[in-house]
């Protein structure tokens, strides 16, 4: 007798058409169990959601294992719901106010704001899902933290096991170390609830593990790393030296990312005026930054403004970049700006893709960051100090000056090294090991 | 088709709006301050309002008290609001409103952009017009290119 292909059932709001920062992880997270021989089912919401509110990547769709099913659950979450001629006058006149009152909506469900009353439906798909094909095991990505209820709510109807992925934290504020404000005991119950019954529980990088591990003791020895890492859609990351002899076009940095609040952007244009300005390999070179301004699709105007300010400094902004199309978009860069909000839980999932193309990359955030944990013993990091313009400036140079020295070889041994976090690699023995518990 | 941005604080970003046909035209409404230079659309400069409210609400908005987040947010319930105060300014601006009954989409830009946007689509549907109101840009580009095959 054959056994049955093991079926996994993957819970995440973020899923491609998403633009989202960590649909990525999503994305090589169900493709990687497909490949491994799973039958995967996702549940996610309608691609509609994000076409009329983050925004959508839709060549990203096209990077989806073909085996892999996807079930799409309308959450009927007003916060999404950008169509203003169906909103009330209250609304509109009111709007923080109004969503004030309806989190009431989310929170008779799950703790958790505009994404609490998703719960129910999740829960009564993922029956669905496993009365038509028995599930054996389910993973959930936070956030949302809602997320992980269908793997909870199946361990307690069926057995099924569950892990828990969180690609930052529930309590934690990543960025400032401290609680959120939306840590609620509410939160903590929940939290509480679900690491006990987890099978594993994930985090992707040791700072965010170790403040869970200190919090839920007991559950140290689920509590597991699965890092980030570098995906291949289509063409190599790898960038090749391009010579910078004489009589050739000026260097480009680039950056490629979201540009948030969090990023230090005023702090690294006012270094890049000043190292520019004392010439050498920076004379007539350019920045150019890539990516979507701002999480939610309205324009940061003041991201903007100080863009266009930057201007004569050969700053520019080119718009987002398709993950299909981003080796394409390396190839243009003979130096990489890796710019990050402070905190030393903050990671990012740049730093890989950034790692895995050779090129030099000048880490312009926090020193204790655990992004500077990533990049440590690359032969082609350069780090500020601080983020003083001043010492950015200094990072900015010496990047240049590495950029310009660096031969074919020291290229090559940089791509080498930042080789190690391909994705795969991260997700390989952690579906081996869920593999047996399967097959017990 | 006529799409008009409702851009306060002149988050102008048509870039944004994904790939417009020729017979698009691009209307932004802003405050006089904040109007950027564009030479990729039209932008009407609503002037900042006077008289007594205006400067009861300026001595608000400069006092130690506008950064209390308590009063910030009581502020928003009154007609002080940032979103009402540029409705208000806005709808007496004969060129704005002209502009607001002609528009098939209207684009709120931002938070303080909704409730003018969305007095205008309810005017004009009232007056039989038919025309998307949005929020946000990514909205704004699903809206356009399905005002564009209707």
């Amino acid at each position: 007798m054959t056994r049955r292909q093991p079926h996994m059932l993957y819970t995440a709001w973020s899923f491609p058409p998403s633009r989202a920062g960590g649909v990525y992880r999503a994305v090589a997270t169900v493709n990687a169990f497909a490949e491994a021989g799973w039958a995967v089912t996702v549940l996610t919401v309608p691609r509609e959601l994000f076409i009329t509110s983050t925004g959508v990547d839709l060549a990203l769709e096209e990077q989806l294992h073909p085996g892999i099913r996807v079930e799409r659950i309308d959450p009927a979450v007003p916060a999404f719901q950008n169509d203003l001629t169906r909103w009330s006058r209250s609304r509109a006149r009111w709007p923080e106010y109004w969503r004030l009152l309806d989190f009431a909506r989310d929170f008779r469900h799950f703790p958790e704001p505009n994404y609490g009353r998703w719960r129910p439906a999740l829960e009564a798909a993922a029956r669905r899902v496993h009365a038509r094909m028995p599930v054996d095991l389910a993973i959930g990505t936070g956030n949302p933290h809602v997320d992980f209820v269908s793997g909870w709510h199946l361990k307690k109807v069926a057995g099924v096991p569950y892990v828990l992925d969180y690609r930052d934290a529930w309590q934690l504020d990543v960025f400032t170390g401290k609680k959120l404000i939306t840590a609620t005991p509410a939160v903590a119950r929940w939290e509480r609830r679900l690491i006990a019954g987890a099978h594993e529980v994930w985090f992707v990088n040791e700072p965010i593990r170790r403040w869970h591990v200190e919090r839920y003791p007991e559950a140290e020895g689920k509590m597991r790393v699965v890092a980030n890492g570098f995906d291949r859609y289509g063409p190599e990351l790898t960038v090749p030296v391009r010579d910078h002899g004489p009589g050739t076009e000026p260097l480009v940095f680039g950056y490629i990312g979201t540009i948030t609040s969090h990023v230090p952007l005023r702090q690294l244009l006012k270094a890049w005026r000043v190292a520019r300005s004392t010439g050498g390999a920076l004379t007539d070179a350019r920045l150019v930054l890539r990516g979507y301004l701002g999480h939610f699709g309205e324009a940061d105007r003041e991201a903007q403004r100080l863009i266009e300010a930057a201007g004569a400094d050969g700053v520019s902004y080119e718009g987002p970049v398709s993950k299909a199309e981003i080796a394409d978009a390396y190839q243009g860069f003979d130096a990489l700006v890796l710019a990050l909000g402070t905190g030393k839980y903050v990671t990012s999932g740049k730093v890989f893709e950034y790692a895995a193309t050779g090129l030099p990359v000048v880490s312009v955030h926090d020193p204790g960051n655990a992004a500077s944990d990533v990049l440590r013993g690359s032969p082609a990091w350069v780090p500020t100090t601080s983020l003083d313009p001043d010492d950015i400036a200094d990072a900015l140079r010496a990047t240049a000056e590495l950029a310009v020295a660096q031969t074919g070889p020291e290229r090559e041994a940089a791509q080498n090294w930042g080789a190690q976090y391909e994705r795969a690699r991260q997700l390989a023995p952690r579906i081996e090991a869920l593999r047996a518990i399967v097959a017990t | 088709m006529d799409i008009l941005v409702v851009a306060p604080h002149g988050n102008l970003d048509p870039s944004a709006l994904g790939e417009l046909t020729g017979a698009a035209r691009l209307t932004a409404v802003c405050w006089d301050s904040q109007a950027p230079t564009t030479t990729t659309m039209t932008v009407l400069a609503v002037p900042a309002r006077n008289g007594v409210a205006a400067r009861l609400r300026e001595r608000f908005l400069s006092s130690p008290a506008s950064r209390n987040p308590i009063a910030r947010s009581a502020l928003r319930l009154t007609s002080f609001d940032e979103g009402r105060w540029f409705w208000l300014a806005a709808s007496h601006a004969d060129a704005v409103s002209a502009s607001a009954r002609t528009a098939r989409v209207i684009v709120a830009a931002d938070r303080d952009a909704v409730y003018a946007a969305w007095r205008w689509a309810r005017e004009a549907r009232r007056a039989g017009h038919d025309v998307a109101a949005v929020y946000g840009y990514p909205a704004a580009r699903a809206a356009i290119a399905e005002a564009a095959q209707a």
